[in-house]
C-alpha cells in the first residue's frame, strides 16, 4: 500500500473487522467444544450452555426476551423471513406489504417474490430528500388490507435514522405487523425492541464487528411466525438446522462489546465525521452531504461531488490503499445510480459523483484527515482532465 | 482512431490503456495518458494499474479486451 498509514478501511457499512475478543470467544467452539447443542450427552453441555448464554446476552443488548431471539444466517435471511411471513401469517384478505424505496435489496426483492409467489401487492412509502419516511404518505397507504410494514431503522447508504417508534405505533393502530431492518443500526446506536415497539427486527453480526454468516431475527412474543426452514426442533422449532455455535458466541461477544463501548465509539466517530466534513467542505465547492443532517448514523458520510465520478474516485482511492464505496457504478452499458439516491431525488450528476465513507471504531482521526485530503487531491486530478 | 499520450506523446495507445483512462479519469475525457504517464500522474505503479485492468476485465467491462 502506498500511504503512510498503510491501508485505510473506510467501508464499515459494508462489513467490519472482527472483534478480537469475539474471535477468542469463538475458537473453543471450533476447536474443542464442537458438540451438537441438541445432543443429550455431557460433551455437548458447554455448547448448549454457550448457546443459551449468547441468546441471553443478545436479548439483553436489544431489550428483548431470550426466546424472542432466533438465530439466522444473517440479515438477508432475516429480512426474507420477515417479509414472506407477512404473506404466510396473515389471512388471505390481508395481502399488501408496505415498505420504502430505500430499503436493502433483501427487503425489496423479497417483496417482489411475495408478489410473484403469494399474490401479495406492495406499496412504497415516499421519502424526502434526506431519505426520511413521509409519515402522511405512510398513513395514507396503510389500510386494513396491509399484511405488514417493513421500514429500515438506519439506511446503509446515507445513514438516515427513521422514527421507527412512531411508524410502528401507526401500523399497530390497524393491527398490522411491523418489521424493521436494523442491520446497519445494531451495535452502533441504541436499539431497544420494547421502546421501538416492533414485532420483528433483523440484525447481522458482521456489521457490528462479529463474524460473517450469522444474524438474528427478533420476533416479539405472540407474533405469528411460520417456520422458514423446516426440519429439527432448533430455535424453538421455528428455524431448523444445527446451530452455528461458534459464530453465535462471536456475535454475542461483539454485540456486548459494541454496546458497552457505544458512547465512546459514537463520540470518536462524530469527531472523525466532523473533521472529515470540515476539510472536504473547505476545498471542494458545492459538495453535498446526503442523508438527514441530524438523525443519522455516526461516522457514515455520503457525499456528492459535482462534476466528479464516484466510481473513478473509488478506483483511484483503491489504488492508494483506501477502501470506500460509491453511489453509482458502471455496468457494461450504463452508469447505474443507487436506488436510494434516486428515491431521494438527488440529481443524476450528483448521484454519479457520490462516495460513501463509513468510519468504524477502529479508524482514527489522522485517518479521517488523511482520507479527506486524498479525496481532495484525487478530485483535483479528475477535474483537471 | 490513433490516440497519443498527452504527456510523452507516445502514440497508438491500446484499447486497455484508453479504457483505463476513461475508468479512472472520466468517461468523457479527450486527453489520454500512456500507462507509464498515467501511473506517474496518479502516483501509483504501472503494475497496480495493470491489476486494475485485469479487475475490470474480470467484471466484464466492455472498455477492455
Amino acid at each position: 500500500m502506498r500511504n503512510s498509514y498503510g491501508s485505510i478501511y473506510a467501508d464499515n457499512a459494508a462489513t467490519t473487522q472482527l472483534d478480537p475478543a469475539a474471535l477468542d470467544a469463538m475458537l473453543p467452539f471450533l476447536r474443542d467444544s464442537y458438540g451438537n447443542p441438541s445432543s443429550l450427552y455431557s460433551f455437548s453441555r458447554s455448547a448448549r450452555k454457550a448457546l443459551q448464554e449468547a441468546r441471553e446476552t443478545i436479548a439483553e443488548c436489544i431489550g428483548a426476551l431470550p426466546e424472542e431471539i432466533i438465530f439466522t444466517s444473517g440479515g438477508s435471511e432475516s429480512d426474507n423471513w420477515a417479509i414472506k411471513n407477512f404473506a404466510f401469517a396473515n389471512p388471505l384478505n390481508r395481502r399488501q406489504i408496505l415498505t420504502s424505496p430505500i430499503e436493502h435489496h433483501a427487503i425489496l426483492n423479497s417483496c417482489a417474490e411475495a408478489v410473484r409467489l403469494f399474490g401479495c401487492s406492495t406499496g412504497s412509502i415516499v421519502v424526502d430528500q434526506f431519505g426520511t419516511i413521509d409519515i402522511d404518505d405512510f398513513r395514507a397507504k396503510l389500510s386494513e388490507n396491509t399484511a405488514g410494514v417493513s421500514i429500515m431503522l438506519a439506511n446503509n447508504e446515507v445513514g438516515t435514522i427513521q422514527d421507527i417508534k412512531t411508524l410502528a405505533a401507526i401500523a399497530h393502530d390497524l393491527n398490522t405487523l411491523f418489521h424493521t431492518d436494523a442491520v446497519q443500526a445494531i451495535g452502533h446506536i441504541p436499539v431497544n425492541t420494547q421502546e421501538l415497539g416492533v414485532d420483528m427486527l433483523s440484525a447481522s453480526a458482521h456489521k457490528f464487528n462479529g463474524p460473517k454468516g450469522i444474524g438474528l431475527l427478533f420476533v416479539k412474543r405472540g407474533t405469528p411466525l411460520v417456520s422458514f426452514v423446516n426440519g429439527g426442533q432448533q430455535e424453538f422449532a421455528r428455524r431448523a438446522g444445527t446451530e452455528n455455535v461458534a459464530s453465535i458466541v462471536g456475535m454475542a461477544t461483539a454485540l456486548k462489546n459494541n454496546c458497552s463501548q457505544m458512547h465512546e465509539n459514537t463520540l470518536k466517530l462524530q469527531k472523525m465525521e466532523t473533521l472529515f466534513k470540515e476539510i472536504i467542505s473547505e476545498s471542494i465547492s458545492n459538495v453535498v452531504f446526503n442523508g438527514d443532517p441530524v438523525h443519522h448514523l455516526p461516522g457514515l458520510i455520503s457525499l456528492s461531488i459535482p462534476g466528479a465520478s464516484g466510481e473513478s474516485l473509488l478506483h483511484i482511492l483503491d489504488l492508494k490503499g483506501i477502501a470506500v464505496s460509491t453511489g453509482a457504478a458502471c455496468n457494461s452499458k450504463e452508469t447505474a445510480i443507487s436506488h436510494v439516491l434516486k428515491s431521494m431525488n438527488l440529481p443524476v450528476e450528483l448521484a454519479k459523483g457520490t462516495l460513501r465513507i463509513s468510519f468504524g471504531k477502529n479508524n482514527t482521526l489522522p485517518e479521517a484527515e488523511y482520507l479527506a485530503k486524498e479525496i481532495i487531491e484525487v478530485v483535483k486530478k479528475i477535474k483537471q482532465k | 482512431m490513433n490516440k497519443s499520450c498527452i504527456a510523452c506523446k507516445k502514440d497508438k495507445l491500446d484499447k486497455n490503456t484508453l479504457g483505463l483512462n476513461k475508468k479512472l479519469l472520466g468517461e468523457d475525457i479527450c486527453n489520454f495518458y500512456c500507462m507509464e504517464c498515467l501511473a506517474d500522474y496518479l502516483e501509483v505503479t504501472v503494475e497496480e494499474l495493470q491489476d486494475k485492468i485485469e479487475q475490470f476485465k474480470a467484471e466484464g467491462c466492455k472498455l477492455f479486451s
